[in-house]
């Protein structure tokens, strides 16, 4: 195993459904999984299984209709709450990379530093030193609409790594893209995880993405088929 | 990158939509500004026309709401001039002539001697007499008239005899006769429309107040302000501010109207992105911020470039309409910043709704919408 020494889950779902009452669905149905510290989890499974779902209720986005969300072993009071930890200790990369389009790269990578004592020469320094880190430094004027499918997910991880998070979650992060760009995308995710000790949750389908994972979890219809690899306690 | 920015940003991402929301807010201020500074330019103009002809103390028939209409026995001058504290006493009979050429004209008639002549540089030419004229010089050009031709004034070819420089916008589209020659045209013997007073000592306060005070009681049947006020409490006046009012208002209001139609659509059209920014972390309070501010920069453009065209247009109506001479724009910088800070104000208003829409949104179902 890669990661450092387990611990206290970074975050953990115990025994979490999400029903749709309108709809009449249940996305997700009594699903417990921890996310240990510096581990790197994959979770695989067919389209509409929840795995979404689950990204959003991790990071607090989407509340559970039953069970419970821990982070950092704490219930999360509130929806402000959640907002504050996503904003300092948890990442998002989607597979629509989701970058404001009026943007230039740089301008989106600083779009989460909202803390009001940093100076905009701080989050100019920072977010160079992002898109450096992501391969990306010679684009970081140009706005997404310049940039290929694989360069604007760069932006986005980036993006995501703004704040220096404990958490990453990534939902399809290649989903979009051919596999020169998703071969760069693997590695750049890999490497962050190795280096810099990023707790990693990625839904993918891609065979490639889940192999250099430490657990690969499998949701069928809104349940965990396995989720051993995945529980560390 | 500042919040300023991105709402910057996002306003100019439709342009075409944004000047068009922010023209909505001008042309809202830039009427407010033009039609407020209409009725303050027709006020300052008349008491700004009071003070140029020398008068400490304007005296009014009391409960007269319409001026022009009302009038005055012409022995109360000397009445007046008999107070004590009044060093002398003038009377001044006004009324409105159409010319010849369809413009209008404040015509006025003062009594021979009275020191109402004092204030009135001759151009050209001599003072009036009985049955004779002095116009403005400004009026006589427009009209081709000089000193030796006649102006027909209530069908009575007058001799123009004289021409002077106004002292101001009242006089600037004037005609001055003697009082006897007025009463006469406009047959109204024996009347003047106000009285004017010059004081022995205008430049103590309390001594003025005390004088206007013992003259309120001494003739009740007058409503005695200081020159520089007599436009004040007048009821024409306040009926014009108050459909100044009402109109602004209502054009205001359609622009409220513009700007949270503009955000909203805006929000709608951006559903992701503000899921998106909720998904980075961005707070309730700096989602509402950023679209707050794009209403407020759409209408600070908008306010401050109508508050522009509304001061130009309020310049062009004192100057070159048929309003010249009866308005005297007083707006300035003041005016500007006010209503280019009341447009922002607006321009929050219109926001909050959208904004409030915003940070309302369930932040899964907008980071699913297409
Ligand atoms: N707001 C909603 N109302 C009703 N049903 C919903 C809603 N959101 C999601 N669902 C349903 O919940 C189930 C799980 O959705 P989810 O998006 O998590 O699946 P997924 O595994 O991410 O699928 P994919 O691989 O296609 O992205 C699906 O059947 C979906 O239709
Ligand atoms: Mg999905």
């Amino acid at each position: 195993m890669s990661g450092p020494s387990v611990s206290l889950p970074l975050a953990e779902l115990i025994g979490v459904s999400r029903r749709f009452a309108r709809a009449g669905i249940e996305a997700l149905s009594s699903v417990s999984l921890a996310v240990p510290k510096g581990r790197r989890i994959a979770i695989v499974g067919p389209s509409g299984s929840g795995k979404s779902t689950l990204l959003y209720l991790l990071s607090g986005l989407d509340r559970p209709t039953a069970g419970r969300i821990l982070f950092e072993g704490r219930e999360v009071g509130n929806r402000a709450e959640w907002t504050a930890i996503r904003a300092r200790r948890i990442g998002f990369v989607f597979q629509s990379f989701h970058l404001l389009p009026t943007l230039s790269a740089r301008e989106n990578v600083e779009l989460p530093m909202t803390d009001p004592g940093l100076g905009e020469r701080e989050k100019r320094r920072r977010s160079d030193e992002l898109l450096e880190a992501v391969g990306l430094p010679d684009r970081r004027n140009h706005r997404p609409g310049e940039l290929s499918g694989g360069e604007c997910q760069r932006v986005a991880i980036a993006r995501s790594l703004a704040n220096e998070p404990d958490l990453l979650l990534a939902d399809e992060p290649t989903g979009n893209l051919d596999r020169d760009s998703s071969a760069s995308v693997i590695s750049l995710l890999d490497r962050l995880h190795r280096d810099r000790g990023l707790t990693l949750v990625v839904v993918t389908h891609s065979p490639e993405v889940a192999a250099g994972s430490d657990a690969i979890v499998h949701l069928v219809k809104g349940t965990l088929l396995d989720a051993a690899g995945g529980s560390g306690t | 990158m500042r919040l300023t920015a991105l709402a910057s940003r996002n306003l100019t991402r439709r342009p075409v939509r944004s000047a068009l929301t922010a023209a909505g807010v001008g042309i809202a201020v830039g009427g407010f500004v033009c039609l407020s500074g209409l009725t303050g330019g027709v006020a300052h103009a008349w008491n700004g026309g009071m003070v140029q002809r020398g008068a400490h103390l304007v005296a009014l028939r009391a409960g007269s709401v319409e001026i022009l209409a009302t009038s005055l026995p012409e022995s109360m001058v000397d009445e007046l001039a008999r107070e004590p504290g009044v060093r002398d006493a003038a009377g001044e009979l006004v009324n409105l002539a159409i010319l010849d050429s369809g413009d209008t004209a404040l015509v006025s008639g003062w009594a021979p001697g009275s020191f109402l002549w004092d204030s009135l540089p001759l151009v050209a030419g001599r003072l009036p007499r009985d049955g004779e004229a002095a116009l403005a010089e400004a009026l006589a050009r427009e009209q081709h008239l000089r000193p030796g031709d006649s102006i027909l004034l209530e069908g009575r070819l007058v001799p123009v005899v004289g021409t002077f420089r106004a002292p101001g916008a009242l006089l600037s589209s004037g005609i001055v006769l003697t009082l006897r020659s007025m009463q006469e045209l406009w047959s109204r013997p024996d009347a003047v429309t106000f009285l004017l007073a010059r004081l022995e000592r205008p430049g103590d306060r309390a001594g003025v107040s005390a004088s206007l005070e013992r003259l309120g009681k001494r003739f009740p049947g007058l409503r005695i302000s200081e020159s520089a006020r007599v436009a004040e409490d007048n009821r024409v006046l306040e009926i014009l501010s108050a459909l100044n009012r009402a109109t602004s208002g209502v054009a205001l209001l359609m622009a409220l109207v513009v700007v949270l139609n503009t955000l909203l659509m805006a929000v709608a059209e951006r559903t992701r992105e503000i899921g998106v920014l909720c998904a980075l972390g961005w707070p309730a309070h700096r989602i509402l911020a950023s679209i707050t501010l794009e209403g407020v920069l759409v209408s600070l453009a908008g306010g401050l470039a109508g508050s522009l065209l509304g001061i130009a247009g309020l310049h062009w109506i004192a100057t070159a309409s048929a309003l010249r001479g009866f308005v005297d724009p007083a707006v300035g910088v003041v005016e500007v910043v006010e209503a280019t800070v009341s447009a922002a104000a607006l321009g929050a208003l219109g926001a909050l709704y959208p904004a409030w829409r915003a940070i309302r949104l369930d932040p899964v179902a907008a980071l699913r919408s297409e």
